[in-house]
């Protein structure tokens, strides 16, 4: 097993091969990893599908296949929901409006937390204003403020975007922060003396030398900014995935529940995915 | 570890700042403001200073009497959802005697008992009591639980990539918005609080300590190997702490996953809890108890953080 | 016999590049107070290479921050070219010890760094840009990055990039230090050649006695804070292996050896 471990990290680090075969190990290593990978999904469905024909009852565990015929079956209108008081039950149109509220959030939240948390990495005033916010909020859930956003802006849009905008600002901030912190101090001092001053030190070697961790920080932010507005939706919403979510379980339908939530995770992971591509373009000098 | 180096105050009054920048040795000098000598990279990072947090916890009660005051004026239903900080220290505090269940000798308002500090304060404590322990419960056991599985994965290549495709998808999910799930299938019990938080942290940790032992550099297991260690000792005495450093973040991160699930869970079908609590107060729109509710969540939740942060940083403090 | 080598004769006549004074500089660390520095003297004249020689911990590296303007001292002169030193400038150019440059930036791009920064126009800075890295032997390589790059490679990187920003004066903190033998002793001589081609005042610290023998038109020896030892070293270039043989060069190193020696037990 040890020597296992080992092994694999020789792999990765490919100690001592000349370039190009190193660059083959690697992409050979990747290839078969994904097949694993896929071969690792592929059993977890069989063994799922087996288990539940096994139990033999939806309302406990409903087979991968009863999932998707769920999903298939009202993907673009249920007559259930309708008559439920949902106007538009379909799940996919539910689905776009919960997503597009976490992404347009997102990136609010991000941008406002990408400002303020490497700014306030590098002056003082920054610092002590944004402190408080950040340590209270860096520990404590900001779903709790959702009850206030209710309550405040009512069931539509606007408290899921205000919530899942500060989520945003908060996750990225802290990020942002740190990152720029525990930067090492040469670059800077060397772009100092160069004779570049603050403003252009804070542009051209803050930022950049910091965007890989705020990078991971947008990912890990997006992921989440889309549980935080479902379960949201969950408290009271006219529409969106969690809505739907919360109405299922009242009816004990657990392959809806399971076909939305894992709908909603497919949708995340493809955001994720063109995100990685954006970044990959972007860090392209590690 | 980094000593702070604290610079020494100038005996001279000449204080220089960061101006010199620019093409700078030809710009004279006038004497200006002082102020201590430090070194350029004492200047360009920024410090907590603690004041801030009072001074910031001064601001938001101003603001909130302000807000309470401005917009309470327009009627009473206005009142109603942005009360003044009087009103929630008195009735939004003794309102929380309703979600006394009864006990200490005092009778719950249910059963006819009077609204009073005691019951307010009891409702708070037991109820917060129930929300710490899915808490605690939750994150020791979805930690070991990730751990262990993540040790047991990383040994073995094709098992390590099958388990982490599975786990990096699972991560994916809206798990959050996925707790009346667990309410289905384990009732609205503390079971399925406590299930859904461990549901959370597994992962987390899992995907955490996998990647770790992926990244520990060679030389740290072939060293140990040139000594002769092998195996389980292998495993405790070197993969383990190797991986500490790097699990430091997501640990953390794993705490405040599983405050965001407990509240999550508490605030969907389960009947105990300061989530529970919250969620009865909305159902209301009743700011003034949730105010209370929420400030009690929200001081449980930092202490139990910094703890926990302690913790992490006691058991990584070779590390730095 | 140490008075034959040890001339000290700096300030006579010449405009300074530096002129320090009483300089001392203390820290509180959690343990108690440090002071590196305890009312050094130094006198740089225009277009010297000079060389700090220290063992470490003595103060050197402390004495180089200050003439760069990255540290402030607690009492007493730092003046370059005439003016107090009050913070990093852009005629005060540094070379690390570490990779210092932008890994994000391409070669041609971090050479260029300082003046685009600094917002000189582009037909002022492409010639020397060209210029320098051809001369530290990068062109073709202009469109790298830092991390494909080996260590010495980088390191040329970063000495053109600041000889492209043009200051008087280069202070380096012992910019070799992490370099094999035979990668070090060629960009010597590139860093040689600059000097000579640019006749900028260059301030060079190190703990290789060979590394200042070969490179510097004087070395001193920082010791306890201050000033321990003043030579000038008076070879002719270029300075080859010949140096190695030579009588004088091998008393100044046995010298030089011992004085750092002596410092560093006591230490």
């Amino acid at each position: 097993m040890t020597s296992a471990v080992t092994r694999s990290i020789r792999l990765a680090s490919a100690n001592g091969l000349p370039a190009q075969r190193q660059r083959r190990a690697v992409r050979r290593a990747a290839l078969s990893g994904m097949a694993w990978q896929i071969a690792g999904v592929a059993i977890f469905l069989l063994v799922w599908e087996l288990i539940a024909r096994q139990i033999n009852y939806v309302a406990i565990l409903p087979s991968p296949s009863a999932v998707v015929q769920n999903f298939q079956a009202s993907m673009f209108d249920d007559a259930g929901l309708r008559y439920l008081g949902v106007k538009n039950p379909g799940y996919l149109i539910n689905i776009g409006y919960t997503v597009g509220i976490s992404i347009a959030g997102w990136m609010l939240g991000s941008a406002l937390g990408v400002l303020v948390g490497l700014s306030s990495a590098r002056l003082q005033f920054v610092r002590n204003l944004s402190e408080p916010v950040l340590f209270v909020f860096g520990a404590v859930p900001v779903l709790v403020l959702a009850p206030f956003f209710l309550v405040w802006f009512g069931n539509g849009a606007e408290n899921k975007f205000v919530l899942v905008t500060f989520y945003a600002f908060i996750t990225v901030a802290m990020v942002a922060q740190s990152a720029a912190l525990s930067l090492p101090k040469v670059t800077e001092e060397y772009a100092a003396g160069l004779g570049i001053g603050r403003t252009g030190r804070f542009w051209s070697v803050v930022l950049p030398g910091t965007l890989p961790a705020i990078l991971s920080g947008l990912r890990l932010a997006l992921s989440t900014a889309i549980a935080v507005t479902a379960s949201v939706e969950l408290l009271g919403s006219e529409s969106g995935a969690g809505r739907l979510i919360a109405l299922r379980a009242t009816q004990a339908n657990v392959a809806a529940v399971l076909a939305i939530a894992i709908a909603v995770g497919l949708v995340a992971i493809l955001l994720d995915l063109v995100f990685r591509a954006v970044i990959r373009g972007l860090l392209r000098w590690q | 570890m980094s000593t702070v180096i604290e610079p020494i105050e100038s005996t001279q009054t000449r204080g220089a700042h960061p101006s010199g920048e620019g093409r700078a040795p030809s710009r004279k000098s006038p004497a200006r403001r002082g102020g201590a000598r430090r070194s350029f990279d004492a200047k360009l990072r920024t410090r907590p200073k603690s004041w801030t947090l009072l001074a910031g916890a001064a601001i938001g009660l101003i603001a909130w009497e302000i807000a309470a005051q401005i917009i309470g004026r327009s009627g009473p239903q206005a009142a109603q959802v942005m009360p003044s900080i009087s009103t929630i220290v008195t009735d939004g505090f003794l309102g929380l005697s309703n979600f006394f269940k009864g006990g200490f000798g005092i009778s719950a308002t249910a059963n006819g008992g009077e609204a009073s500090v005691q019951a307010a304060l009891l409702a708070l404590v037991t109820n917060g009591g129930v929300t710490l322990w899915r808490v605690l419960v939750g994150l020791v056991v979805g930690t070991a639980l990730g751990a262990l599985l993540g040790f047991l994965v990383s040994g073995l290549r094709p098992l390590r990539y099958g388990v982490t495709g599975v786990a990096e998808l699972m991560r994916m999910l809206p798990t959050l918005a996925m707790a009346p799930l667990f309410t289905l299938w384990f009732g609205a019990t503390t079971l399925a609080s406590a299930v859904f938080i461990i549901f959370g942290v597994t992962f987390i940790i899992f995907v955490a300590v996998t990647n770790a032992v992926r990244n520990i550099p060679p030389e740290v297991i072939e060293y140990p190997r040139t000594l002769g260690v092998r195996g389980v000792k292998m495993y405790l005495m070197v993969i383990f702490p190797a991986v500490l450093p790097e699990v430091r973040g997501p640990l953390i991160f794993a705490g405040l996953v599983a405050w965001t699930s407990a509240l999550a869970s508490e605030l969907y079908g389960i009947q105990s809890g300061l989530g529970w609590m919250l969620g009865e107060t909305l159902k209301f729109s009743l700011v003034d108890q949730m105010v209370v509710i929420a400030v009690a969540f929200s001081a449980l939740a930092l202490a139990t953080m910094r703890a926990l942060g302690w913790v992490v940083g006691r058991v990584t403090v070779w590390n730095g | 016999m140490m008075n034959d080598i040890a001339t000290t004769d700096a300030s006579v006549g010449t405009e300074l590049a530096f002129r320090i004074q009483d300089l001392e500089v203390s820290f509180g660390t959690g343990d108690g107070v440090v002071t590196p520095l305890r009312g050094l003297d130094l006198d740089v004249p225009r277009g010297q290479f000079l060389c700090i020689l220290g063992p470490s911990g003595q103060g050197k590296s402390t004495l180089l921050r200050c003439m760069t303007g990255l540290q402030e001292p607690t009492s007493g002169v730092v003046e370059a070219l005439g003016t107090r030193v009050e913070g990093p400038s852009a005629n005060l150019g540094m070379v690390f010890q570490q990779d210092a440059i932008p890994m994000w930036l391409r070669v041609k791009d971090n050479v260029s760094f300082g003046p685009r920064m600094r917002g000189v126009p582009k037909r002022e800075w492409e010639p020397r840009v060209r210029h320098f890295i051809e001369a530290v032997g990068l062109t073709g390589r202009e469109r790298a990055w830092p991390r494909q790059l080996s260590g010495g490679m980088r390191k040329r990187a970063a000495i053109a990039a600041v000889f492209a920003n043009n200051p008087d004066i280069l202070l380096m903190d012992e910019p070799f230090g992490s370099l094999d033998y035979f990668t070090r002793a060629t960009l010597h001589n590139t860093l040689l050649a600059l000097w000579e081609e640019t006749k900028k005042t260059i301030v060079f610290v190190t703990h290789d006695v060979d590394e200042a023998l070969k490179l510097a038109d004087r070395i001193v020896v920082v010791s306890n804070g201050v000033i321990g030892a003043d030579l000038m070293v008076d070879f002719d270039r270029p300075r080859t292996d010949a140096l190695r043989t030579n009588q004088e060069a091998d008393d100044m190193r046995r010298f030089l050896l011992e004085e750092l020696q002596s410092k560093a037990s006591q230490s």
